[in-house]
């Protein structure tokens, strides 16, 4: 057998082509290529320099150690090599080299200008069987990509199969998929809320294969891999982006956080969680905006959260002070440089691209920001404490970071310990979370790490097939709020219990405020004592559906200056799983309703 | 109803009115809207969003609430996105509206 040198996967002697990514079996770049005497890697036969580490080709290097990656240049110590793949099988990569023996010294300066990002030439080493997916004919990008992992070019008619086969063969430790969404697809589903005309999440291709709509709501939703995007085709950009592996920011100082006055409660338990030992104050729009955001982030922003709008239609999130007033807090042209930062949003659609059009997600990473995490629709989540969806999205992944975890292992743990919290339930998942588990991306590296962070074992917990204790609580653990720690004990434990915790909860709080915090299944017939109008609900539900279901789940939140409920109920069919969702007002009265197909 | 325009893009004419938009989730807020009535009384509710102008509070929308439009743009998302030279006023404009068209009485140029 041999291995395809674009995937991995094992191919025959006599394949002509690799069966899992297409790719000739023979070509230029793979057996008759210069290969790298420092690092082992194939490079093409008109390169100078090797594509893996930057040496000259052709350059004696002296004692190289079996199964490391000998560097060419001197490198940081930290970023020894691990390369635990069979050398047969893979090239050996080093680390901390750049094509053209330029080096991350050498890095371009951001797009916007200002000064370059700093952190030297870290690289995580454990890039080694990190599949990066690059378009096929952008021989640059598969050039840079080659220094961060085994290189998979696809084209965009088939790109996701393409990913899934390989995943399935040779069991990448992440991906990296490299171009927007118009270079390189990002899949959708349906959106069962109604709300979005479809839901694109890069999760497909951490999997091996697509999951059905069923599967998604019993729970197969999660990719199997950690994956990450960098949604650009411009290869220094690129290098640059990768170049910010082990190099995130360790601290909130600096830092700058954000929120929609009207959803302070929720964004200041989400800061309790984040940033624990003293983070930044919370700015809150209304009064500021985006110029005193602009002036806060200055030269080096570091570790941002946003809690504000964000939409669709123009390149800007906005503020909200739930009485009609909505100030621009960020716009593209506000970050300058934001150098190896750490960006998480809440913003519905922070992370949609639309080409031709800038996108602040974009203006970040141009700015040298290692990682940003946002939704690619509407970003579901409460304007109160406790934290939910789109809040434990942020939680988890700062939290990740913090214990040790990449970027993408990071937002992977998060959103395990979304569905594992849910998954106690034995319910389908809601709409809300369900579009909150695909509509979280992660544009960046998925193996960027914060700077002097050593992997944790929690790291491990978090993965796929992980303990989910372990998940629950590295992402929504320990520290935070009293509520905070109420809502992740309730999460962590057995629904016995759980009853017991919310009754102790709902008696030490006034009614108003238990109504607003309480977010979870009911009875049906429980509706009754919860709004006035339960009776008929209870109705009205049951027509929709077609049956009385086990349970609903009510959300409460508030809109501007009104209360809302967001009742939620599925049940199974001969034809998939159907969802009926009713939202209300504080009295009960329907105000609208969506059924799913 | 919408229809089609030779370049791909969509028309739609009817009333603006203010409506809350975005139901059921926390960026639930009041914008104006495009509302088109049949004959037999079924509405068809739009959301329009002029380009450039702040999605939340739709400035160029907010002045023309009551006015009879005419608008020309392309979808994205369930959203009519127009540009507001193609935002033309029917009836009822006030005098800060975009653009107007017909006799006297109908609006004023802004």
């Amino acid at each position: 057998m041999t291995a395809c040198p674009s995937c991995l996967a094992s191919c025959s002697p006599g394949d002509v082509f690799c069966d899992a990514c297409g790719r000739r079996l023979g070509d230029r770049g793979t057996t008759s290529d210069p290969t790298c005497t420092a690092c082992g890697v194939r490079n093409h036969a008109d390169d100078v320099f090797c594509c893996g580490c930057g040496a000259r080709l052709g350059a004696p290097v002296a004692n190289a150690p079996t199964g490391q990656a000998a560097v060419a240049r001197p490198a940081p110590a930290t970023t020894a090599a691990r390369v635990s793949t069979p050398a047969a099988v893979v090239p050996a990569r080093a680390s901390g080299g750049h094509p053209s023996g330029a080096g991350a010294g050498a890095l371009p300066p951001p797009a916007r200008g200002g000064t370059r990002p700093t952190g030297g030439p870290a690289v995580s080493h454990d890039a080694t069987t990190t599949l990066v997916v690059v378009p096929r004919g952008q021989r640059e990008l598969a050039r840079v990509a080659g220094s961060f992992g085994v290189v998979l070019e696809v084209s965009p008619d088939d790109a996701l199969e393409s990913v899934q086969r390989s995943i399935a063969k040779s069991r990448p430790s992440a991906v990296c998929l490299v171009g927007a969404p118009w270079d390189l697809p990002m899949p959708g589903v349906a959106d069962p809320t109604g709300k979005d005309e479809g839901v694109p999440t890069d999760n497909f291709y951490g999997m091996t294969s697509t999951p059905s709509e069923d599967e998604r709501f019993v729970g197969r939703i999660l990719p199997e891999v950690p994956v990450g995007r960098v949604p650009t085709t411009d290869a220094n950009l690129l290098r640059q982006i990768l170049a910010a592996e082990s190099a995130l920011v360790p601290r909130w100082t600096p830092g700058i956080a954000v929120s929609a006055s009207t959803w302070r409660g929720a964004s200041e338990a989400v800061l309790e969680c984040i940033a624990p030992r003293g983070g930044p104050r919370l700015m809150l729009a209304p009064p500021r905006h985006e110029g005193d955001v602009a002036e806060s982030m200055g030269e080096q922003p570091g570790r941002l959260y946003f809690n504000v709008h964000g939409t669709d239609q123009e390149p800007m999130w906005v503020g909200d002070d739930g009485r009609g007033a909505y100030p621009a807090v960020v716009r593209p042209k506000h970050v300058r440089v934001a150098s190896r930062a750490i960006v998480a949003s809440e913003a519905c659609y922070g992370a949609a691209l639309f080409e031709g059009e800038e996108a602040i997600s974009t203006a970040f990473l141009a700015g040298g920001a290692g990682c940003f995490v946002g939704s690619t629709i509407i970003a579901w989540g409460p304007a109160a404490a406790p934290p939910s969806l789109a809040d434990l999205i942020v939680v988890g992944l700062y939290r990740g970071l913090d214990m040790g975890m990449s970027a993408g292992e990071a937002l992977l743990a998060a959103k395990r310990a979304l569905l594992e919290a849910a998954e106690e339930d034995g319910e389908p998942l809601s709409p809300q979370l369900h579009n909150t588990l695909l509509s979280f991306v992660l544009y960046g590296s998925p193996n960027a790490r914060v700077e002097g962070v050593a992997r944790s074992s929690g790291a491990k917990l978090a993965m796929p097939g992980g303990r989910r204790g372990s998940a629950k609580a590295g992402a929504v653990g320990a520290g935070g709020s009293v509520l905070d720690q109420t809502r992740a004990r309730l999460a962590g434990i057995g629904r016995s219990t759980v009853g017991d915790a919310r009754e102790r909860l709902r008696g030490r709080l006034a009614p108003g405020d238990w109504q607003a915090l309480s977010r979870g299944r009911l009875q049906l017939a429980e509706l009754s004592t919860q709004f006035r109008s339960g009776a008929q609900l209870e109705q009205r539900i049951q027509h929709l559906l077609g049956v009385a279901p086990k349970g609903v789940e009510v959300f409460r939140y508030r809109a501007s200056t009104v209360g809302r409920a967001s009742i939620s109920a599925a049940e199974k069919t001969p034809w998939g799983t159907k969802h009926v969702a009713i939202v209300v007002d504080d009295d009960g009265e329907e105000i609208d309703a969506w059924v799913s197909r | 109803m919408p229809m089609g325009k030779p370049d791909g893009r969509s028309e739609i004419e009817g009333v603006i009115e203010l409506r809350r938009v975005l139901v059921g989730t926390r960026s639930e807020h009041e914008a104006p809207v495009l509302v088109t009535r049949s004959e037999s009384g079924d509405e068809l509710v739009t959301r329009v969003h002029v380009l450039e102008d702040p999605p939340f509070e739709e400035p160029t929308l907010s002045r023309l609430v009551g006015a009879r439009v005419r608008a020309a743009g392309t979808w994205r998302n369930g959203v009519l996105r127009v540009r507001p030279e193609d935002l033309v006023v029917v009836e009822g404009a006030s005098t800060s509206s975009p653009a107007v068209e017909g006799a006297a009485g109908k609006g004023e140029e802004p």
